[in-house]
């Protein structure tokens, strides 16, 4: 079973998916973040948006495909108009599927922008690539005057319990976060396990799982985004073991702090996530995280 | 030799006074929490090379592209890099060691060679507005106005950059001078390769353990090093 094809596939292997999905929060006239506009092509889709407690909207992004298949090309873009306030989750981690011989890699692309005072927290599950797996994944992030971002994203070395570390083919992490037009933050990451080792001691060494958080609200002073930094590296220090969980805090040039871990076996890393989450919401916002209702 | 390769190696030379020796760019954590000691030191440099050494290069070969560049375009282009370089150091001290070194090789430079209109410019961005001059991109600019050939420019910057994190080495490591000139000595093919210049439009970098030592240096209780 685990070699046959999947069924999107086997009449055309050359048949490759073309999924979109596009989001447009607005603020109504009572000032209540709502979704404005949607249109998706599968397997992107999404049901509805919540209500959250403090006016904004909470929206379950899915891939009805149950993860990204080789030559997938998927296509996101999110825009939350000034003044609205959007969480976005995944309802389970994003399994990347092993690439079969002569599919391209799979592509997810995301465009952001968040508007003045507008605020996004983009919070999916963690990436899982399987073992064969080629995937290439770009986030572009714009943000305006006093837009906010919590953002975060976590890598594993595979599917751990099958016995697969470091067995996929290649994973590109591309992103930028601009605010105001300038570059604030950006990355781009290549593994490519089979040529250049994880376990290098510049890389991932003992480490398996892979974490960045990024925490921002442009206009924050940099008086308090030091004090960010400080409040945010004693929740670093006190939840790091080395060897099993490794945690570290900066300030980005502007607007915002920088969150990065690494864990053995990634078990702890949502509930630290969620703390650094909580403590930097506070900071930024005066009101601390509301974790988002998982439907699955 | 030229006087022109002369001058090069007297700005990349340990002894010019930036406060180089003062950094280790995250050494000093990982050899604190013992993730790097001298048995892994080769295999570190080599892939610290491969993804830092590469993406360094990549700015210093745009710096001295800059240099070029019509004054017109300068200032927007100068300040589009330091925007970039600043964005992809996420160690806050790190990247604030690079601009003071930057800076402070670029009033040096300044000062040798007067007039030069592009490292003019850039003095006045960093002076009044506050725009960051990280080193990798000064040295490259440096390197064009003292009217050296490019790959030279990138290999000498690296060249001096993996030399001062052998040195920061000797400082934190039980490691002689002789097996730090050895090391040096079998790096250099790796450096070449990471000087080379790349088609892509952008390096890739991955250096999760260097960044997060970066990150939890100010928290280390007892520092040698400012980064």
């Amino acid at each position: 079973m685990a070699d046959d094809p999947p069924v999107h596939q086997l009449d055309d292997p050359k048949r490759r998916v073309d999924g979109a999905l596009s989001l447009t929060f607005g603020v109504s006239a009572q000032g209540r973040t709502y979704l404005r506009e949607q249109s998706h092509r599968p397997p992107l889709q999404i049901v509805r948006a919540f209500r959250q407690p403090d006016g904004g909207v909470l929206t379950h992004l899915h891939n009805v495909s149950g993860g990204i298949l080789g030559g997938d090309r998927l296509t996101q873009e999110f825009m939350v108009d000034a003044g609205a306030h959007v969480q976005l989750t995944t309802t389970s981690a994003t399994r990347i599927y092993r690439a079969r011989e002569g599919d391209a890699e799979a592509l997810q692309t995301t465009r952001i922008v968040v508007g003045p005072g507008g605020l996004l927290e983009y919070l999916p599950d963690t990436t899982i690539p399987f073992a064969g797996a080629r995937y290439w994944q770009e986030t572009t992030i714009d943000l305006a005057q006093d837009a906010g971002l919590f953002w975060w994203e976590t890598l594993a070395s595979g599917r751990a319990a099958q016995g697969e570390i470091f067995a996929y083919e290649s994973v590109v992490l591309r992103a930028v976060i601009r605010a105001n037009g300038r570059e604030i933050a950006a990355e781009h990451l290549r593994l490519e396990p089979a040529r250049t080792p994880l376990t290098s001691p510049v890389r991932l060494g003992v480490y398996r799982y892979f974490t960045t958080f990024y925490a921002c609200r442009v206009g924050a002073s940099p008086q308090q985004l030091r004090q960010l930094e400080t409040d945010l590296n004693a929740i670093a220090e006190e939840r790091t073991t080395l060897g099993s969980d490794v945690w570290g805090v900066s300030t980005l040039p502007a607007h915002g702090v920088c969150i990065r871990g690494m864990s053995v076996r990634g078990l702890r890393i949502a509930a630290d996530l969620y703390a650094f989450w909580d403590c930097a919401r506070r900071a930024l916002y005066g009101t601390g995280a509301v974790a988002p209702r998982k439907i699955n | 030799m030229s006087i022109e390769l002369l001058r090069l190696m007297q700005i990349a030379d340990s002894a010019v006074p930036i406060g180089a020796a003062s950094h280790s760019f995250g050494i000093e954590t990982l050899t604190d929490e013992g993730s790097l000691t001298v048995e892994r030191l080769s295999e570190f440099l080599d892939a610290y090379l491969a993804e830092t050494g590469a993406l360094d290069a990549s700015w210093c070969r745009a710096g001295w592209r800059l240099a070029r560049t019509p004054l017109i375009e300068f200032t927007s282009e100068w300040t589009r890099l330091s925007d970039k370089i600043g964005a992809r150091k996420p160690a806050r001290e790190g990247r604030e060691a690079s601009a003071m070194l930057g800076r402070r090789l670029l009033q040096l430079v300044d000062g040798l060679t007067p007039g030069h209109p592009s490292i003019g410019e850039a003095v006045r961005l960093t002076k009044q507005s506050a725009i960051p001059a990280h080193h990798a991109a000064v040295f490259g600019l440096a390197g064009a106005a003292l009217r050296c050939p490019e790959d030279l420019v990138a290999q000498t910057y690296l060249q001096q950059n993996v030399m001062g994190l052998v040195s920061a080495c000797q400082r934190l490591l039980p490691l002689g001078q002789t097996a730090a000139g050895f090391l040096l000595w079998d790096l250099k093919p790796a450096l070449i390769r990471a000087a080379a210049p790349s088609d892509e439009e952008e390096i890739a970098c991955f250096t999760p353990s260097i960044d997060l030592a970066g990150m939890r240096h100010p928290w280390l209780t007892t520092r040698l090093f400012i980064s």
